[in-house]
């Protein structure tokens, strides 16, 4: 979508392009009136958000609200069944492998070869960004001191405890510079030292801008690190916004997580009450 | 904030020149595709990381593997040669009819059973896999992908046909004194050839998964059932064609065999073409050869084009479609086949409780039942047909023979299905071993549930297929009761050790059954499998039908009974010490387990 008149660029119609780097410019993430529907019943319900470049975006929701769906639909994993999404200026359907080259997800349940040391895994992430082979070396030797990885990287990683499995992903997400950085549950499992180290970095990631897609539980990480936050619940966008607009919108003045139930208390009463009436259900 | 903060490579301090420009890709241009090296890099270094983690723990489980498919390819050579000189010693002509037919045939089977592996394969590994996953979320194309999981799929399944086919045609060109050529042409025509099948295999999963409609388990199911069936009407009518009375023996028979069997030789099948290529190169015929190798690789490089294109237009909405469309939950009231379970269980309900766990999960993955039933579906079709394959006054020697052969095809299939699907069940419990783990039964418990629960199901398969077979055969009571008897105690000792060997060498870190099974655990408890097996059958059966072979139904002289006696004595106690032995060993590991 256009961001100045909301307008939403048609699969290979060019965007705005900056003199520099032929990169779109415009936001980063457009998502555009989506819905996913599961079996007759959608996860996702006529969703519209767009997140600028350089923004740390959140992403909270009680369990089952449509988080993980909008987060497969933003990297190509699922397709809408209505509305578009795009990602870094290029449509997710018609040009997805330049919006997945644009992008690094860590999902909450991260995959790596067993068979692979950290270093060849991060070699294989370079090379499926087509890396040149000196940049590579230099970026794999950056994220490895970054992430504290140098003690085990040439170990195989089906020798690695959950935490270093945890560190050896960021460090691949990170390991080719992406414009949009969508994390899934980050701290889970991490110790204290990590999880700082992590906020950290997330929080530098977007001051240097890039954009960070943080879905989490932890409304402390999330309320200490967000610029904008986005609650979801059962698949609608009930509330967006800073932490102080979210407070006005739910009119209580207490902690994020105060907030959060608050809003989506109201949305579960508000169909309850529809429901018992004979409203019509969702 | 980190100690890189202060300008570490690729991440620059300068927001406002991130903001203003985009960021930064460090990477080429993403409007071509990485090339397929990548994963070709790929599989060659988790090749040999694997063989270096083998080889680092000890050589045993390399050589143990290596061993096994030695005496796998020496059998089957043997087999094979000594076959092609009976035909050489009746004066069949090795370049003949009879031998093109046999090649046709054994092409075309091995043809199917790639199309049926590599589907399944590939359908756990494009869609139902975490690296897949991975895989899809980053910059490269989907049939880049698939090209990745196809050759990896192909590999696994054409490891049968390389360890079939080789030593037979080895021993074929051998026989007819082929020159070196042959032995360059051979490997060129298997890769081409399995291209084939194996790319059929895959446009037939992309469609499955993309266009069947709902209630998908009911349509795996019949995919499954419908080939059997077919293949049940076509074998059964050629055994029905053969029975006496309809022909003569002799060359009337052998006519009408190749009538029945004709469609396998039919020219436009790859199997023709391989079978014509290969018998060319072993007769020195290089052009007819070079004719047919081009033709098969021709035809498997545009078969695999279809299929890589298919799943360039099809992959992603099928995966989508799977997320969307799943199974259809299952239902909140009892099923029938549980309520049927539960009443042949044993009565402590925790037990019970246990073993309905595993027998769900088994039920519900269409994977797991369908290759029994497969193999299964066969052997009933086999045994159902077997009088007919021969003449009426076939002689009693013969019955008794074929009635062992078929007490030892089914213990091979317990062997098999206890080594595949009982073996690996331990270690999937590991990772949940929590749930188990808490419960307040005993550890003891759980491992006889998995007993019990692999016992009861090798009975309920091979118990009523082996009266079957005893009937056709016309077998004597004592026969039958005898085969009854030994398949109980094969069933116990395999299912005791399966489980208990399981428990001894459990692999947590996998979660795919079938390479838990393949993987040293599995192999070992698949040849001490076969070891106890066999041990059991030459014990426990072999007297009593040598004696029928030699002295006819009457019965063997009072001497010969002594010897079936204390055969089946030393069965009694082999298989109850197997249990006995496998089971306390596995109870010991499991209590001192720790997860």
């Amino acid at each position: 979508m256009n961001a100045e008149n909301g307008r939403f660029n048609k699969p290979g119609e060019a965007a705005d392009l900056t003199a520099k780097s032929g990169q779109p410019a415009g936001p980063m993430i457009e998502i555009l009136g989506v819905s996913k529907v599961y079996g007759g019943r959608p996860a996702v319900d006529d969703m519209t958000l767009v997140v600028p470049r350089g923004e740390l975006f959140a992403f909270l929701g009680p369990n089952g609200a449509g988080k993980t769906t909008t987060i497969k639909m933003l990297c190509g994993l699922l397709r809408p069944t209505t509305g578009a999404i795009r990602v870094g200026g290029f449509d997710l359907i018609g040009e997805g492998r330049q919006a997945r080259a644009t992008m690094s997800y860590v999902p909450d349940l991260p995959y790596l070869y067993d068979k692979l040391t950290g270093r060849e895994f991060l070699q294989f992430v370079a090379d499926m960004h087509a890396m040149e082979k000196d940049r590579a070396a230099e970026r794999i030797a950056f994220v490895a001191k970054l992430f504290r990885l140098d003690n085990f990287l040439d170990n195989l990683t089906e020798r690695y405890s959950h935490g270093m499995r945890q560190r050896t992903v960021f460090a691949s997400a990170l390991l080719h510079e992406p414009g949009l950085l969508i994390v899934d549950e980050p701290t889970v499992g991490l110790d204290p030292r990590s999880v700082r180290q992590l906020k950290d970095i997330l929080r530098e990631q977007a001051d240097n801008g890039t954009t960070v897609f943080l879905s989490s539980h932890s409304l402390d990480v999330v309320e200490e690190l967000a610029d904008r936050i986005g609650i979801i619940n059962k698949g609608k966008l009930i509330g967006l916004g800073k932490v102080a607009e979210l407070k006005t919108q739910a009119a209580h003045q207490g902690s994020l997580e105060e907030v959060f139930l608050r809003l989506t208390e109201e949305e579960s009463t508000t169909e309850t009450a529809m429901d018992v009436s004979g409203g019509a259900k969702r | 904030m980190t100690d890189n903060a202060a300008g570490p490579p690729g991440i620059s301090n300068s927001r406002e020149k991130n903001l203003a420009n985009g960021p930064v890709r460090a990477g080429g241009a993403h409007d071509r595709s990485v090339g397929a090296l990548i994963f070709l890099r790929l599989g060659a270094r988790i090749g040999w990381n694997t063989w270096k983690s083998f080889s680092a723990v000890s050589l045993v489980r390399p050589l143990v593997i290596l061993v096994c498919s030695l005496i796998v390819v020496l059998f089957v050579f043997a087999v094979s040669f000594g076959g092609f000189r009976f035909l050489v010693d009746q004066k069949l002509p090795l370049g003949g009819n009879i031998v093109a037919l046999l090649f046709d045939l054994l092409f075309l089977s091995l043809a199917g059973l790639l199309v049926f592996s590599t589907g399944l394969i590939l359908h756990a590994s494009l869609f139902d896999s975490a690296e897949t996953a991975f895989l899809l979320s980053k910059p490269v194309d989907e049939d880049q992908v698939f090209a990745y999981k196809f050759f990896v799929a192909g590999s696994f399944s054409s490891w049968a046909f390389l360890l079939l086919g080789g030593p037979i045609l080895v021993a074929y060109s051998l026989s007819v004194g082929a020159g070196p050529l042959f032995y360059i042409i051979m490997p060129l025509f298997f890769i081409g050839f399995s291209l084939i099948p194996a790319s059929v295999g895959a446009i037939l999963c992309l469609l499955m998964v993309n266009f069947l409609p709902r209630g998908r388990a009911l349509i795996v199911s019949l995919a499954v059932v419908l080939p059997i069936a077919i293949g049940g009407i076509w074998i059964g009518g050629t055994l029905r064609s053969l029975r006496q009375g309809d022909i003569q023996m002799g060359e009337d028979l052998l006519q009408k065999t190749l009538g029945q069997v004709q469609v396998a030789s039919a020219p436009v099948l790859p199997s023709y073409w391989i079978s014509r290529g290969l018998r060319a190169a072993a007769f020195g015929d290089y052009s007819s050869s070079g004719w047919y190798l081009a033709l098969v690789w021709s035809h498997g490089a545009f078969v695999y084009l279809l299929a890589a294109t298919l799943a360039r237009l099809t992959y992603r909405r099928g995966v989508d479609r799977l997320s969307i469309n799943p199974e259809s939950a299952p239902s909140k009231k009892p099923v029938w086949i549980d309520l049927l379970f539960q009443w042949f269980s044993p009565k402590d309900r925790g037990l019970a409780a246990l073993m309905l766990k595993d027998f769900r999960t088994f039920r519900r993955d269409p994977r797991q039942w369908g290759q029994v039933v497969l193999f299964l579906g066969l052997l009933a079709l086999y045994f159902s047909n077997l009088k007919r394959m021969f003449p009426k006054e076939i002689e009693y020697p013969f019955q008794v023979g074929l009635g062992f052969l078929n007490l030892l095809s089914l213990s091979l299939l317990m062997c098999t299905y206890t080594g595949r699907f009982v073996f690996p069940q331990l270690s999937l419990e590991g990772r949940r071993f929590w749930v188990l783990g808490l419960m307040p039964i005993e550890r003891r418990r759980m491992l006889m549930a998995k007993y019990w629960f692999a016992f009861y199901g090798s009975l309920l398969v091979t118990l009523p297929l082996i009266v079957l077979s005893d009937l056709s055969l016309s077998l004597p009571l004592f026969g039958i009761i005898l085969h009854l008897y030994l398949l109980v105690l094969i069933s116990s000792g395999l299912s005791a050790l399966s489980v208990g060997l399981g428990t001894l060498m459990p692999n947590f870190r996998e979660t795919d059954p079938s390479k838990i099974a393949v993987g040293f655990g599995g192999t070992l408890n698949l040849i001490v499998g076969l070891a106890f097996l066999l041990f059991m059958l030459a014990m426990g059966a072999m007297p009593w039908h040598m004696s029928q072979a030699v002295g006819g139904p009457n019965g063997p002289p009072r001497g010969v009974w002594y010897v079936i006696g204390g055969g089946l004595i030393l069965a009694t106690t082999l298989g109850s010490l197997a249990t006995f032995l496998a089971l306390d060993r596995g109870r010991r590991a499991l209590d001192r387990m720790e997860f």
